[in-house]
């Protein structure tokens, strides 16, 4: 089996960043980790959540969701770059984090994102398994005990809440909720990254050919083949029902782990599919760099809510294909760095007033810094400062 | 922690209903934001499960019958995120010693109401309070029939009372009602089902649109609270 790369973002292509660019993306870093660092509560990272799906505008107290992917991931490379402590302790915060909300099931405290507070969420606490991992590589490979904290609590919650409750053996594939048969393939992608990442730090083969092996077959089997939609990725299904909508940047998701599988298993069909997805979302690109929010069959397209915020978490999906799917991200990193706000924080969407039949803007969810997707533009600049 | 707490496992997995989910952020964050004890009374566990996830302060808890009392301190405080106290004595009728010995909540809340407590805990909450305290009531109408938690056994309540009963039997005890909010309004009913027609007719562009139009109605903070199936309503001393 193949290793990834341990404790920062790997697969980035070459450098394309001038010197000019690279300055202003340090300062947007600078900005965003400053904004990230006022979001602390007791507990951990907290603030409102604004989403597709519905949102959390009252209880805004810590979540252990995603945001944890990209700022454990963001500080990791940074401390990657520069080797300075800080940043390293600043992951090992944030694990805290995670170990100290981590439930007698398993579970993580509010790990529901726009449905907090609640535990058990998809594929929020797989992507903070992830992080913990890296973070525990990261750890490892320099030497330190602690990297087993980290290790044990991602594990736990792989075994105890993923394996034991999620794991549809029926199916062979991994459910969005306990015991009703449905699949998400971008949740379990993000799943697949947490389980190859606890193959290659325990060595144990089960974490990689007995569940991820055969999560990435069934991505692979929900993608669009030829057509106006080739490349694709169904949203997920519900009791058999395929759900029959596109959303670029969930799409984007799929990306790493498929790579990934394509690195650890040399399972040429991955890499295949990845790349479709890959052209399939850079052609839904606009011209200013943005992306719509979701495309259906016939051409019909809903473009907004437009993540700004989470464009960052495509632009990262794209950069890792992009020796196969070429992919030019200056328009879009422009875009984004552009509509940094002067507290450091990036607004989360463009367009929130014109989702509904009765267009209504401006719609303040637009402005609104969220830290699980702020997070993601966070990382992503992260692996272009080095 | 071992799966013997199976109840209290499942409910912190099971996610409730979006009024519920709303009406317990719309609760906690003014329990949290609060000064002072808080006592909650309940009729079901899962209700007191919904306060503990979204509260990091202390809670004391007085269930309508004792032996959830007994299931839930059994489970919960292993989960709780703040400190979960047992406060059983406040729905005593008897309480010997000086008035003054009672303990004093700057917070009551009640959920779920059930008719034959609706001539004691609101008089008991009056006693119970201080001056300036806050008296929240969740309550259900007819319509709780048709929400997902009333569908399955065992029932949250075994005979709730209604928002217009509690109102009545909360003004009788003292308090002077403040603030109404209806969740699930018939706007939002209606914006759902014209998203379901939308599927229908394989429009799901229609669909998602319709929904954000159902989040948007989906409070009822006017006259119409009585047509939603779930209402908060919010009480205070008339004397403080």
């Amino acid at each position: 089996m193949v290793e990834l790369s341990p404790g920062m973002d790997s697969g980035l292509p070459e450098r394309f960043v001038s010197e000019e660019l690279r300055t202003s993306i340090m300062e947007a870093v600078w900005k965003l980790e400053a904004w990230l660092e006022s979001q602390r509560q007791p507990g951990g990272y907290g603030g409102p959540v604004v989403h597709w799906w519905a949102d959390c505008l009252d209880y805004t107290g810590p979540g252990l969701d995603w945001r944890y992917e990209g700022i454990i991931c963001g500080y990791l490379n940074l401390y990657s770059w520069s080797m300075e402590p800080k940043w390293l302790a600043k992951a090992c915060r944030a694990g805290d984090d995670l170990v100290a909300g981590q439930l007698p099931s398993g579970n993580y405290r509010n790990s529901q994102f726009e449905l907090n507070p609640g535990m058990g969420g998809t594929p929020h606490e797989a992507a903070c398994d992830a992080a913990l991992l890296q973070l525990a590589l990261a750890l490892k490979a320099e030497g330190n005990e602690r990297w087993s904290i980290y290790a044990n609590s991602a594990m736990r919650n792989l075994q105890d809440f993923y394996i034991e409750r999620l794991w549809d053996n029926t199916n062979q594939c991994f459910s969005d909720q306990a015991g009703v048969a449905s699949f998400v393939p971008n949740k379990a992608a993000t799943l697949v990254e947490a389980l190859l990442l606890a193959a290659q730090l325990t060595a144990e083969s089960k974490w990689s050919e007995q569940y991820a092996r055969l999560t990435l077959n069934k991505i692979t089997r929900y993608q669009v083949v030829g057509g106006e939609l080739d490349g694709a990725i169904y949203q997920n299904s519900l009791g058999g029902r395929i759900i029959e909508r596109f959303f670029p940047f969930y799409i984007a998701r799929c990306l790493p782990a498929l790579l990934q599988g394509y690195q650890v298993f040399q399972e040429e069909a991955y890499r295949t599919a990845a790349c479709r997805a890959a052209n399939f979302i850079i052609k839904t690109r606009y011209p200013d760099g943005s992306f719509p929010q979701v495309l259906y069959r016939r051409g019909r397209v809903n473009r907004y809510p437009q993540w700004v915020a989470g464009a960052g978490d495509i632009l990262r999906c794209l950069a890792l294909a992009a020796e196969w799917a070429p992919f030019d991200p200056a328009p879009t990193l422009a875009w984004l760095l552009g509509q940094q706000k002067p507290d450091g924080s990036l607004p989360t969407a463009v367009g929130f007033g014109n989702t509904s039949i009765v267009r209504q803007k401006p719609d303040a969810r637009d402005e609104l810094g969220v830290c699980g997707w702020v997070d993601k533009t966070f990382r992503y600049l992260t692996t272009l400062v080095g | 922690m071992t799966r013997a707490n199976h109840s209290v496992e499942n409910a912190y997995l099971d996610l409730p209903t979006p009024e519920y989910r709303r009406v317990f952020n719309h609760v906690s964050n003014l329990v949290n934001a609060s000064q002072g004890r808080v006592l909650v009374i309940t009729s079901a566990i899962v209700y007191g499960i919904e306060l503990i996830k979204r509260t990091a302060r202390p809670l004391e808890f007085a269930f309508h019958r004792t032996e959830d009392a007994v299931r839930f301190f059994q489970d919960a405080p292993n989960w709780a995120w703040g400190e979960v106290l047992p406060a059983q004595a406040a729905l005593a009728t008897y309480q010997p010693g000086n008035p003054s010995d009672l303990p004093r909540y700057s917070t009551i809340v009640w959920v779920e109401p059930e008719t034959d407590r609706l001539n004691f805990v609101p008089f008991q909450a009056r006693r119970l309070a201080l001056p300036g305290a806050y008296f929240q009531v969740i309550a259900t109408t007819g319509l709780r029939r048709f929400l997902p938690a009333w569908r399955r056994q065992p029932r949250p309540a075994q005979s709730p009372a209604s928002p217009l009963m509690v109102i009545k039997a909360v003004k009788a005890a003292g308090w002077s009602v403040t603030e109404l909010i209806g969740y699930h309004s018939p706007k939002a009913v209606l914006w759902s089902l014209a998203g379901r027609l939308a599927e229908r007719v394989h429009r799901p562009d229609w669909a998602d649109r319709t929904n954000f139009m159902q989040r948007t109605h989906y409070i009822e903070h006017g006259k119409l609270w009585w047509s939603c199936p779930l209402v908060w309503i919010q009480a205070c001393l008339k004397d403080s």
